[in-house]
């Protein structure tokens, strides 16, 4: 797994030039406000990119359009050339880390990260290896059977980043993801996802309100105004 | 270390008006039993028992109360599932407001409704003789007993469930959306999971209801192997005067729910009847096909069991004999009993209610006793005996008590006060399970603030727990005046011509089959318990007045 | 807060208080003659109003019926308000009820003089008197139901998608009657006769007024009620199409009863409405409000349709102790054969 390059050959194609994700003139209009948001961005493949902002200026929104969860009112999502628009959540090569409840608080830590493999969560012996091994990366080993509550705030990140991992999607989303923990482990956190992002080679876009941690870990900043 | 005398002080400073209230209702059932087993002479058991109606009776209450509840179940849950995915559905609003009425419309004007759509010549045989096809008369006996059951309690639980599944975080939607779980997958993996853990409490309320059941098995019952426990008791004491077999049964109901209740507990965690709060979650789970049909098929169900009935109703109220029936004296005097009686019994039931809740508010704060090793099994224990009033019968209750008090005064004139008192130990359970949380959530809020600030006393109540409380207050006050202003038990028992309640009148009137002015009747009672709910509730809980502007008020006064 | 909801309950229960109070204020003007029946005597529709309207003429009082759900209910009436009751004379228990209310120890001598008493049978109660009789009967409409069964054992035999509504024997005198008529025509077999006819059963209901209404918006092809019940729509509708089905077993018979209480406050006017029952003027407004045979010769003052009336050949009743020793098990007998 740590060498998979799991981005399919694109087509040899004269406009598909751009392998990364751009945005183009992405217009978003929140539901009973006047108020437009308008988003420009290109990320390279392999690029990490934090986006800072004061809050209200709509870094949450960029990442929800993204990842399907609103809908623009007109522009483009674009990844590998392939417009992005019109897929579902599950079938755009996303996965999200949000800032708390990406858990479920009654399955267990296994059963949370074995939903990113299959989710009906009908899982063979090989899948169950997949999360052990999932769970070594993240260095959580052992912690199997813990529910979420039996687990510490970053502990239970660290599970949610371990199921961002068997989804082998080439994009990962961070929205806020470690506001809620303390200095030092915030540090430790990003440094995981700084490592996951180079083993992994993932695309990777974090959303935070902090300079510090973005700097700490960002190829590039993009700002929002 | 505390001395004994100052511990004992310090219990009766904050437990007295539990006391107070727990006493009252003591003495009421002292009187009753009393009263009771003074009719008492000769117990024969072995006619009680060698007769196997007896526990046909039994195995009848448990076997409808049991399909009563899983049918409602299994309504509920999809109807649950559907609204909680389409919050901006039309129309939702308007069935989360009639769900949360259906505490409220009188039983037996329900069970009107039932009849007018499901009788022989109700709406659906005459729309189904359309098309030359009768579903005959199925009615009457346990279908009856099922419809009506489901038609009261399955929008109840669609609400609490729907509740539950809205308080999940809208992370989980968004994760179950990226994850590309299906509908089936979100219910047997996140739905369901929920739902288990709340199902004890909520359905064992039901299945309690549907258990003590009453008008509904009087009405619809059909005959005796349709009889509940709670109808064989009201028999017992009406038709043959037998008080020993009427103690027995109720001796029986209460064990059997005791042990119901107790094994209930286990599990189950408080079911807390409040309002939904508006969230705006996008499931996208309900953009698929199958979903649209299985939400649109559920709504439908529930569309088609809920709304007829009611409409049937005021079609019916609707007819030439309105204003003959608006204008019968009767019916005034009956509406009056009613509102005296409904006040009466809500006030009486309101107090008692908070002696109680005030009580367990502080045994179960840490500020107070809750620290103290017996306060929370006396919590328990309190908590418990306001469920078990709710599975005393409430005619045992008013004949042992008019037993005791029947040389005193006749029955003419005892009667209001009987209906009044049982009614309002009647309501109790409900509005406790509105003021208890209520006064807890507040005390948790305040306790310690007011200690630093000083607030005691008077000051107290004025400033924190007036505001902090009055809604619960207005909303406990409305639903037990709208539970009495419905309510036909002891009044059926007690009632005469000269002495009628708008629900004893709408019973006489259907059980002489004169439907048009039954109908009437039940449109009337049904506004007037409304009406009653909805004043109280406003008026106490202070809604017309927004808090900025008692904020903006309070400034002017300082300054002035 | 807590000081104003005292206060509104304080007001409430004030009111309430005035409410019954007010009710006793009213007995002070003239004596009061207070008459526990059963709701469908006492209606707007029933005898009850023309029978209070020609007593008070000469009474110089006010008779005051107190309507019960039930004549069933009446006797338990009693007896949860024992030597305290409020009434003066009871109108509408039956033969079937009769000893059981005697038992009871509540009842007064009536000394009325039954001369001109004119019934099938010998009347020697001397606490209850009778005031009217007929005799139990299915009721059908000949326009719908062309071929009506003959017999008690036809209708438990016969057609099987004949459907029909009866009463609680509990709770209702035609509900005992019918149950009193099946145990005197089979006897220790009643129970199955019983198993045999709940599927044909819609309903079992309460009392009369509710399974005569259901019947006759179409719920059932036969209602239990009184072979004089067409008299009613003949008269007082000009229909002629319903019908009593007469058995050939015979018809069991009702005769109800009027009794003054022990503890009746205005003894006098109980005696004088009491031999008031017994004359003309009571027994004129019987036919046609109650509907029921007279129990004396009212001669020409009796409607020509109830001389018109089918009689059954054959009258069964059983002797008031009898009913009175075996009603308890008699009912348990019905609750545990009976499939509904």
């Amino acid at each position: 797994m740590p060498d998979d390059q799991e981005a399919p050959t694109p087509k040899e194609n004269h406009q598909a030039s751009f392998q990364g994700l751009s945005i183009e003139k992405l217009s978003y209009q929140h539901h009973g406000s006047e108020e437009v948001l308008d988003f420009d961005l290109r990320v390279e493949p392999n690029e990490l990119v934090a986006i800072l902002g004061p809050s209200g200026i709509g870094k949450s929104t960029l990442l929800s359009l993204i990842a399907g969860f609103e809908n623009s009112i007109s522009g483009a999502i674009k990844f590998e050339g392939k417009e992005l628009n019109n897929l579902s959540p599950s079938e755009r090569p996303i996965t999200s880390l949000f800032q708390e409840h990406n858990l479920f608080a009654h399955l267990s830590a296994e059963e949370n990260i074995g939903l990113g493999i299959h989710p009906g969560l009908r899982l063979t012996s090989q899948d169950k290896a997949q999360i052990t091994q999932a769970l070594n990366d993240v260095g959580l080993t052992g912690l199997e059977k813990r529910l979420p509550a039996e687990l510490s705030g970053g502990q239970r990140q660290r599970v949610a980043l371990a199921r961002c991992l068997v989804r082998r999607r080439p994009i990962l989303l961070l929205d806020e993801p470690f506001s809620a923990l303390d200095q030092d482990l915030r540090k430790e956190m990003l440094k995981l996802v700084k490592d996951l992002h180079q083993n992994h080679g993932l695309l990777t876009l974090m959303v935070t309100h902090l300079k510090e941690d973005a700097d700490a870990i960002a190829d590039r900043i993009v700002h929002l105004t | 270390m505390q001395r004994p005398l100052q511990s004992v002080q310090k219990w009766l400073m904050y437990l007295w008006p539990g006391f107070l209230s727990l006493s009252f209702i003591a003495l009421i059932l002292g009187f009753a039993f009393s009263g009771l087993f003074s009719e008492i002479r000769n117990i024969d058991l072995a006619r009680i028992f060698q007769n196997n109606y007896l526990f046909r009776v039994i195995g009848f209450t448990f076997f409808q109360a049991g399909l009563s509840t899983l049918l409602a179940t299994l309504v509920a849950i999809p109807v649950a599932r559907a609204l909680a995915r389409r919050p901006t559905l039309p129309g939702r609003q308007i069935f989360l407001q009639l769900a949360s009425l259906s505490l409220i419309i009188p039983t037996i004007v329900g069970v009107f409704g039932i009849v007018a759509m499901h009788g022989r010549n109700g709406w659906l045989n005459q729309f189904l003789s359309l098309f030359d096809i009768s579903a005959g008369n199925y009615l009457y006996g346990l279908t009856g007993i099922l419809i009506a059951h489901v038609f009261f309690n399955a929008p109840l639980l669609s609400r609490i469930f729907l509740q539950s599944l809205e308080a999940l975080p809208p992370e989980y939607w968004r994760t179950t959306a990226q994850l590309g779980m299906t509908g089936k997958d979100i219910f047997r993996l996140v739905e369901w999971p929920l739902l288990r853990r709340i199902i004890p409490a909520s359905c064992g309320l039901v299945f309690l209801l549907c258990f003590t059941s009453f008008a509904v098995v009087l009405a619809l019952g059909g005959g005796p192997s349709t009889n509940t426990l709670e109808v064989a008791i009201y028999q017992a004491i009406r038709f043959d005067f037998d008080i020993p077999k009427a103690v027995i049964l109720s001796l029986a109901q209460l064990s059997l729910c005791l042990i119901l209740l107790i094994i209930g507990s286990k599990f189950a965690r408080h079911v807390v009847l409040q309002k939904t709060e508006e969230r705006s979650v996008q499931r996208f789970d309900a953009r698929h096909t199958i979903a649209k049909i299985t939400d649109g098929l559920a709504l439908l169900a529930m569309v088609f069991l809920v709304i007829p009935p009611l409409i049937a109703t005021v079609w019916k109220a609707v007819s030439p004999r309105l204003i003959a029936v608006l204008t019968d004296e009767k019916l005034w005097t009956a509406s009056f009993n009613s509102l005296l009686i409904s006040l009466a019994a809500g006030c009486i039931a309101l107090i008692l209610a908070i002696g109680i809740a005030l009580m367990l508010r502080s045994l179960q704060s840490p500020y107070r006793l809750g620290r103290h090793s017996f306060a929370s099994s006396f919590a328990t224990m309190t908590d418990l005996s306001g469920s078990i009033i709710l599975l005393l019968p409430p005619f045992v209750l008013a004949t042992g008590l008019f037993i005791t008090f029947r040389t005193a005064a006749s029955l003419t004139v005892l009667a209001p006060f009987l209906v009044v008192i049982v009614n309002a130990l009647m309501t109790l359970p409900f509005i406790l399970r509105i003021l208890v949380p209520a006064f807890e959530t507040s005390a948790q809020k305040s306790d310690h603030l007011c200690d630093n600030l000083g607030i005691k006393g008077l000051n107290r109540i004025r400033i924190i727990d007036w505001p902090q409380n009055r809604k619960a207050l207005g909303l406990a006050l409305g639903l037990s005046v709208a539970l009495s202003t419905g309510d036909l038990s002891v009044i059926a028992l007690f009632g005469t011509q000269d002495f009628t309640t708008l629900p004893l009148l709408m019973f006489q009137k259907m059980g002489s089959y004169r439907l048009d002015d039954a109908a009437i009747t039940a449109l009337f009672l049904c506004l007037q318990s409304l009406i009653l709910f909805i004043l109280i509730e406003r008026t106490i809980a202070g809604k017309r007045f927004s808090f900025s502007t008692t904020k903006a008020n309070k400034r002017v006064s300082t300054s002035a | 807060m807590i000081l104003r909801t005292t206060m509104a309950a304080l007001t409430a229960t004030t009111l309430a208080l005035g409410l019954s109070l007010n009710a006793q204020a009213q007995e002070q003007d003239k004596k009061i003659l207070t008459v526990y029946t059963y709701d469908s005597f006492a209606a707007d529709w029933g005898a009850g109003p023309k029978v209070e309207k020609a007593f008070e003429a000469s009474c110089n009082c006010d008779l005051k019926f107190v309507a019960l759900d039930s004549s069933v209910g009446i006797l338990s009436r009693l007896k949860l308000e024992g030597k305290d009751s409020t009434a003066d004379v009871v109108l509408g228990l039956d033969t079937n009820l009769i000893a059981e209310a005697a038992a009871t120890g509540l009842f007064a001598k009536s000394n009325v003089d039954l001369s001109n008493v004119d019934l099938p049978i010998d009347w020697k109660d001397e606490q209850f008197i009778p005031f009217d009789y007929g005799y139990f009967a299915f009721v059908y409409d000949s326009e719908k139901l062309a071929n009506p069964p003959s017999s008690l054992d036809n209708l438990i035999n016969g057609n099987p998608d004949l459907k029909i509504i009866i009463q609680d024997p509990r709770s209702s005198t035609p509900g005992l009657g019918l149950m009193m008529w099946m145990q005197n025509v089979y006897g220790d077999k009643s129970a199955d006769a019983w198993k045999k006819l709940s599927p044909k059963i819609v309903t079992v209901t309460k009392g009369w007024s509710e399974a005569y209404g259901l019947f006759l918006d179409g719920e059932a092809d036969m209602v239990l009620s009184y072979t004089t019940s067409p008299a009613y729509h003949i008269i007082a509708e000009e229909k002629k199409q319903y019908k009593a089905a007469i058995f050939s077993e015979g018809h069991y018979m009702q005769v109800e009863v009027a009794a003054q209480l022990k503890t009746a406050k205005e003894p006098e006017l109980a005696q004088e409405f009491l031999n008031f029952i017994a004359t003309s003027g009571f027994q004129s407004e019987i036919p046609t409000g109650n509907w029921m045979y007279p129990v004396i010769d009212l001669g020409k003052d009796l409607p020509g349709t109830f001389a018109e009336l089918p009689r059954p050949d054959k009258s069964l009743l059983f002797a008031p102790e009898e009913a009175k020793n075996n009603r308890q098990a008699w009912v348990d007998n019905w609750l545990n054969s009976i499939n509904h």
